[in-house]
């Protein structure tokens, strides 16, 4: 009975992977571009450039809060690191009274503690954010689909290492230009290869998570959760102030000493409550590039004296696993080199999902009784390929020439760039409506390789930072960005090319053979 | 720098892997290999392995290079399924 | 039972539609309760059998969690028989729910 086993399991992994497939694709990419997601946002803030020093900047920082919040309950600095260049900073204030909007309570700030003035963008931070709280919906509804949708996977990539267990001496079988074995290929060697990737990064995903996904295991324990929360990351008790002022320690010698404590590693931020009272107290919290763990060891310092007074206690095996599980997905502890093999691999998982998705047609393409009037749920998975794998990208481009397209004193600037690529999305997927699916695949391919193209020429024309003099500046953060957006250009090309190709071949292949079992 | 490196030798490892399995072998050097030349084609390339996982845990530390060790070997891999790929394109078939 | 393990793997005439609805009602909802039970019966039992710090053990469990779900969504359709996985799931369920109430009534939770 084993075929029936690897048949049951070959179901499952065609239908796990078809049904959120397209969501799959969505935050695969968007996931992908969050591991340059500060660079990204230094690329949509062409007007910020050089580099700032961490002491410097927090003390700049703290020069400005006095001025804007002097009696909030805690600021939260974000020193520039080894990928920014500016300081973000934000605060609880005093009052007690909810922000009307985002800005009221955060800011930008250059080294001397200056609002910095650049166009209003959300840059890589909404695409990270988009990867587990998407968009236009609650973030809790959209963070349960997007626990769904990796439950799928996990399950998808199990079952297809089930069913394909032969494919692993295969994985230098890729073999292209040859219809359905080509799409076989290139789904099962990007899936092969970075097998492990894959795995990690879909239980690490739904480990970052786990506590609102699966409650259990912590209400059995504890009857509320901020117990559990205590006992993990330490009282968080807000103490009143005192009413009487007392100058607040310097943060120099406060990071200086923090990074001792940990050999020589970063500050990652610092948060300040009470600010400026005799109750004041300084956490600093380690750099997340120190070590492999998310969750930063933490050193608290009596605010006026800047003595320390405690730090975050060790962690047994099970936390600190937990710890690495989400410093491993997020990849923040790493450097450009791995950071670049991050990025491809999670280039490679898109393709993976991308592939798996058009191959879902191409094999029910030829088993169809008429394969020129497909059946409506043929349809609708052509339509929303189409709509997904050359419309998302086609959103992302689109997002980033909005950045530079979109006049800077617009109101709502950052709103209308996320705007953008969803309109541009949209459109895609009313042009797949409209066009038959084999012309619609070669032209919106051939849109999204012109829009990624575009992406490098209208850098070049609205900001003095275009290729070459970039390239002249050595200035690599926008060298890559403006190569990496030329890559995908070429690459999109080429599917549109081969996609145009298919269609002058198709007639050929429609034979029928409905006798053929449905496995994929 | 070490990633460089690495995934140099990634790409050898792969390609002895490669040649180690019968169907590559005309593929990559035009002809089959002896079974003393596949043994050995084998055991380099696992070797080359190890010794990329050991130039990790020296550069990096032991969890660190774990992860790198994993993305080296990725980029290894995908390096030769492209040439092979390349090399029996139909395209160069005639030649 | 042979019938339907060729149902699911769709040779006969297409694929049994009870069948197919009560695995997939296993592996979503089903799934979830008794994955559910057993991290929290997990965790009830690492703390308090093996007196595991508690905030570890619920930590172990609930990363546990996501391989057990997986896994049983694996099995629901992986075996031959419905009639069987039920019971397996039923079971299960009975013995994490048995254990969990015996050590809620036993010891209070923090």
């Amino acid at each position: 009975m084993k075929e029936g086993l690897r048949q049951s399991m070959a179901l499952l992994h065609t239908w796990t992977g078809l049904l959120l497939g397209w969501l799959l694709f969505a935050m695969f990419a968007t996931g992908t571009s969050a591991y340059f997601q500060d660079e990204i946002t230094r690329w949509m803030q062409p007007e910020i450039t050089g580099s700032a020093d961490p002491v410097a900047s927090a003390e700049g920082a703290v020069r400005f809060l006095q001025r804007t919040a002097p009696d909030a309950v805690s600021w939260y600095i974000s020193p520039p690191n080894s990928r920014s260049a500016t300081t973000q900073v934000y605060w609880q204030p005093g009052d007690g009274k909810k922000p009307a909007r985002r800005g009221e309570t955060s800011a930008v700030l250059d080294q001397s503690g200056k609002e910095v003035s650049t166009r209003e963008t959300r840059g890589g931070f909404f695409l990270y954010r988009f990867h587990f709280d998407l968009h236009y919906m609650p973030v809790i509804w959209a963070r349960y689909l997007v626990g769904v949708a990796a439950m799928f996977m996990l399950v998808a990539i199990l079952s297809g290492i089930i069913t394909h267990k032969k494919i692993f001496t295969d994985f230098f079988m890729l073999r292209f230009g040859k219809g359905q074995r080509s799409w076989l290929d290139a789904h099962n060697v990007t899936a092969v290869i970075a097998l492990p990737f894959h795995l990690m990064i879909t239980f690490t995903g739904l480990v970052t998570l786990a506590v609102l996904y699966m409650p259990w295991g912590i209400a059995a324990n504890y009857a509320q959760t901020s117990t559990y929360q205590e006992a993990v990351f330490g009282k968080t008790e807000e103490v009143a102030r005192s009413g009487q002022p007392a100058p607040l320690a310097a943060l120099g010698p406060v990071m200086q000493s923090a990074s001792a404590h940990w050999g020589g590693k970063r500050v990652g931020y610092l948060r300040v409550t009470n600010p400026g009272d005799t109750t004041a107290m300084i956490s600093v919290t380690r750099a997340p590039e120190g070590a492999i763990g998310s969750r930063g060891e933490e050193v608290t310092f009596n605010g006026v004296t800047g003595k320390p007074v405690g730090q975050s206690m060790a962690k047994g095996a099970a936390l600190a696993t937990e710890s690495v599980m989400i410093g491993l997905h997020a990849g923040r502890f790493a450097e450009y080199g791995l950071r670049w093999l991050y990025f491809l691999s999670g280039l490679g998982g898109t393709i993976m999902v991308g592939s798996g998705l058009v191959l879902w047609t191409v094999k029910r393409r030829t088993k169809l009784p008429d394969p020129s009037r497909p059946h409506f749920g043929f349809r609708l998975v052509e339509k929303l390929n189409i709509a997904t794998i050359a419309g998302f990208p086609a959103g992302i481009a689109a997002y980033f020439l909005a950045n530079r397209l979109l006049p800077l004193d617009l109101a709502e600037r950052a709103d209308h760039e996320i705007n953008s690529l969803f309109l541009t999305w949209l459109a895609v997927f009313v042009w797949a409506l409209v066009r038959p699916s084999a012309r619609a695949w070669p032209e919106m391919l051939g849109l999204v390789a012109v829009l990624f193209a575009a992406v490098p020429l209208v850098n070049a024309f609205t900001t003095a930072r275009g290729l070459p003099a970039s390239l002249l500046a050595g200035d690599w953060l926008f060298v890559s960005f403006d190569l990496v957006m030329l890559a995908l250009a070429a690459g999109f090309a080429k599917g549109a090319h081969k996609a145009t190709r298919k269609r002058v071949e198709a007639p050929r292949t429609t034979r029928r053979k409905p006798q053929e079992a449905m496995t994929a | 720098m070490t990633h460089l490196f690495c995934t140099l030798l990634a790409i050898a490892a792969f390609a002895a892997l490669a040649l180690s399995m019968k169907r590559h072998q005309r593929d990559l050097a035009g002809r089959t290999l002896t079974a003393r030349e596949t043994s050995l084609a084998r055991a380099g390339g696992w070797s080359l392995i190890a010794v990329i996982l050991a130039v990790d845990v020296a550069v990096f530390g032991f969890g660190y290079a774990l992860v790198a060790w994993a993305g080296q070997l990725t980029m290894g891999a995908w390096f030769n399924v492209a040439w092979l790929c390349w090399k029996t394109a139909p395209s160069r078939k005639g030649r | 039972m042979a019938k339907s393990a060729a149902n699911i793997g769709g040779n006969r005439r297409g694929i049994g539609r009870w069948n197919v609805a009560a695995r997939i009602i296993a592996a979503i909802p089903a799934n979830y309760l008794v994955t559910s039970l057993a991290a929290a019966c997990l965790a009830r039992l690492l703390a308090h059998g093996l007196s595991v710090n508690p905030a570890e053990a619920s930590v172990t469990a609930t990363l546990l969690s996501f391989a057990i779900f997986a896994t049983i969504a694996l099995f629901a359709f992986g075996l031959r028989s419905v009639t069987r996985l039920w019971l397996w799931l039923t079971v299960t369920a009975a013995i994490c729910g048995g254990i969990l109430w015996l050590s809620l009534s036993m010891g209070e939770r923090l």
